[in-house]
């Protein structure tokens, strides 16, 4: 039995459903990442599992025990929010040690436990620092400590580090994931970046209005999204309609082989996986470069062949020209089918 | 040189403000003191002062309506700040209500002190609509069986009057402070598992309180120094010093001009005292 269990939760505001049915376990000690748009629903699922808002239907168990009665503060479940929201009026230390406090533990322990945690931080000696002397990397930082120092059987983090510059952003990040490994607390994180996700869960939950189109380990849900609206959301090279015929996939853009199963109606490749004027590598689809923009260690190209928009990126190129037409092959063993 | 430019750029309206200011307080000092020029009186002293202290007439009217305006303005204040964190500890989780409360404190804020003191006059009174009611239904022999709620030597009718003009224009100052985020803190407070009263103790609170108290000290000093309200449902005694400074100054001897600004300058002094003291507290209590 999952240690996290949803089920069936359904969320409307105003006659405007905001997630539907969705399923979801976690074990003990996982790191998932709720993954989508904005206005997808991703943040309601944590106010839902916090207790901060009530579901319209649907279920929700910690370790076996159903949550829905439980008030918000008795679920030991914490919600960490897009901004830090340290008390102004508390020192680093008494915002630390909030909790704990709320929780009638003696003075001697409050202090040993925030020396502690401002240790696994890296913040030791701010403890009497008020949150407006803090960075917003810093404050940050104080918030997920004192998050953590109730010890929460779920953490909760939502978009915390949206609101950050990338640098420590990423800094932060190197943090969340290590004290994940130390700790092996039940995480989940809602980003709308994939990349995020990425970096930190082992397991990606993908929200698309409201529902639940895919839940997978990251790096399968980034390399072979299941269906088209994950492969539209995660990037794809190109998503090819067409119909199998045998084991050929009959499309605009030619015929590809693969066992794809029968009934596939569009098949998807990476962009990194698309390769460009390999003339020794066939079939090859000839398409012309309709834009270009450098990401930083590759070029991506925006192509059109059939009426079909092909995305490539290919790395440590000159670039190539707008207007030019290249031979495209789309490797055999990289192409997946997609459900509808 | 930006320094003294920056002064130059307020001077004109310092020297329009410190005039007028200025110029009506060293007056009133002036008249306290007994330079009433129109009465031929040009010799400064502390008669005036002397008589509203410890005269044979006023001495004891004096430290009557003293405590009478420190047992109104106290009361009516704390009800007052009591009420508005009552009813913002309840709404406090609900952004949704911020609102309509809003709007509720603006509307009745632009009621002036005198109609609503008129108001609960006619509803509150012995006379009133509330004593007619209750003996229309048969609750009251006669409507003059009805508490004593205005007009009574305690003060309640001036107290209630003040509470429930007062709790609005507190409720927008704890609205103001609320609206910086007061709801998401009190939610990070629940999900680190404090319960209810400790989200009251341990965020609220600290989060209205420079807005409440400030709030508070204005109340007090408007209260204490304010004449329209006890004049329409006060007693003649105890009266309020308010009432007391207007009633020497209205006095048909002009003599009494002195000392009628000599109770109006005392209590200044009573609220700059009462406001030392509070930001002295406040001060004391953000020391780490």
């Amino acid at each position: 039995m999952s240690y996290l269990q949803i089920e069936q939760l359904t969320k409307s505001y105003a006659k405007q459903t905001i997630l539907q049915n969705i399923n979801l376990n976690l074990n003990q000690g996982e790191f998932l990442a709720l993954l989508g748009p904005s206005g997808s629903g991703k943040s309601t699922i944590l106010k839902l599992l916090a207790g901060i808002e009530a579901p319209d239907a649907g279920e929700i168990r910690l370790a076996g025990h159903l949550l829905n009665p439980v008030a918000a503060h008795q679920r030991e479940i914490v919600l960490l929010f897009q901004q830090p929201y340290l008390f102004p009026f508390l020192s680093v230390a008494e915002n630390i040690g909030f909790g704990l406090k709320a929780r009638k533990v003696a003075k001697k322990l409050i202090a040993q436990k925030v020396a502690e945690l401002l240790d696994l931080i890296e913040l030791s000696g701010m403890e009497q620092r008020k949150p407006q002397q803090l960075s917003g990397g810093q404050q940050q930082r104080i918030a997920l400590a004192r998050a953590l120092a109730v010890q929460p059987k779920v953490l909760l983090l939502d978009e915390p580090l949206s609101s950050l510059d990338p640098e420590i952003r990423g800094s932060l990040q190197g943090v969340i994931a290590r004290l994940h490994r130390e700790l092996q607390m039940t995480t989940i994180i809602v980003t709308h970046d994939l990349s995020e996700a990425l970096a930190l869960a082992e397991r990606t939950a993908l929200l698309i209005n409201g529902s639940l189109v895919a839940d997978l380990p990251s790096i399968e849900l980034f390399e072979r999204p299941p269906n088209r609206a994950a492969a539209q959301f995660v990037g794809v090279g190109a998503i090819i309609a067409g119909h199998m015929h045998g084991t050929t996939f009959d499309s605009k853009l030619g015929q590809f082989n693969g066992n794809f199963g029968p009934n596939t109606f569009h098949v998807a490749i990476r962009p990194e996986h698309i390769q460009i004027n390999n003339s020794a590598l066939q079939p090859s689809i000839a398409a012309q470069i309709i834009e270009r923009r450098y990401l930083g260690e590759r070029w991506e190209y925006r192509l059109q062949a059939a009426e079909q928009l092909i995305v490539v990126r290919e790395a440590g190129q000159a670039p190539r020209d707008i207007g030019q037409t290249v031979d495209l092959h789309f490797p055999p063993q990289q192409l997946f089918a997609l459900a509808d | 040189m930006a320094k003294s430019r920056r002064w130059l750029g307020l001077a004109p309206a310092s020297i329009i403000m410190l005039g007028l200011f200025g110029g009506s307080l060293g007056y009133g000092i002036a008249q306290s003191l007994g330079w009433l020029p129109f009465l031929g009186q040009r010799q400064l002293s502390l008669a005036a002062y002397r008589n509203v202290l410890a005269g044979e007439q006023l001495g004891g009217q004096w430290w009557q309506a003293l405590l009478f305006s420190l047992w109104v303005s106290l009361a009516a204040t704390l009800g007052s700040a009591l009420i508005c964190l009552g009813l913002l500890s309840s709404i406090a989780e609900r952004q949704q209500q911020y609102r309509g409360l809003s709007t509720i404190s603006n509307l009745h804020l632009a009621i002036p002190h005198s109609v609503w003191a008129m108001a609960l006059l006619l509803v509150l009174s012995q006379s009133g609509i509330f004593a007619r009611i209750g003996f229309a239904l048969g609750w009251l022999d006669q409507p003059s069986d009805f508490p004593v709620l205005v007009r009574d030597r305690w003060g309640i009718g001036i107290i209630v009057a003040y509470i429930t003009k007062e709790v609005p224009f507190l409720l927008l100052m704890g609205l103001a402070s609320l609206r910086q985020q007061g709801r998401e803190y009190l939610l990070v407070a629940q999900s680190l598992g404090a319960n209810r009263w400790q989200r009251v103790r341990l965020v609220l609170w600290p989060l209205l309180a420079p807005s409440l108290i400030g709030g508070s000290l204005l109340v007090f000093s408007f209260i204490f120094g304010a004449y329209e309200v006890p004049a329409l449902v006060g007693v003649r005694y105890p009266e309020m010093l308010a009432t007391m400074a207007l009633e020497l100054f209205l006095n048909p001897d002009l003599h009494a001009r002195a000392e009628g600004m000599a109770v109006s300058l005392l209590m200044s002094l009573i609220i700059l005292l009462v406001i030392g003291l509070a930001w002295r507290w406040r001060r004391a209590e953000q020391q780490p």
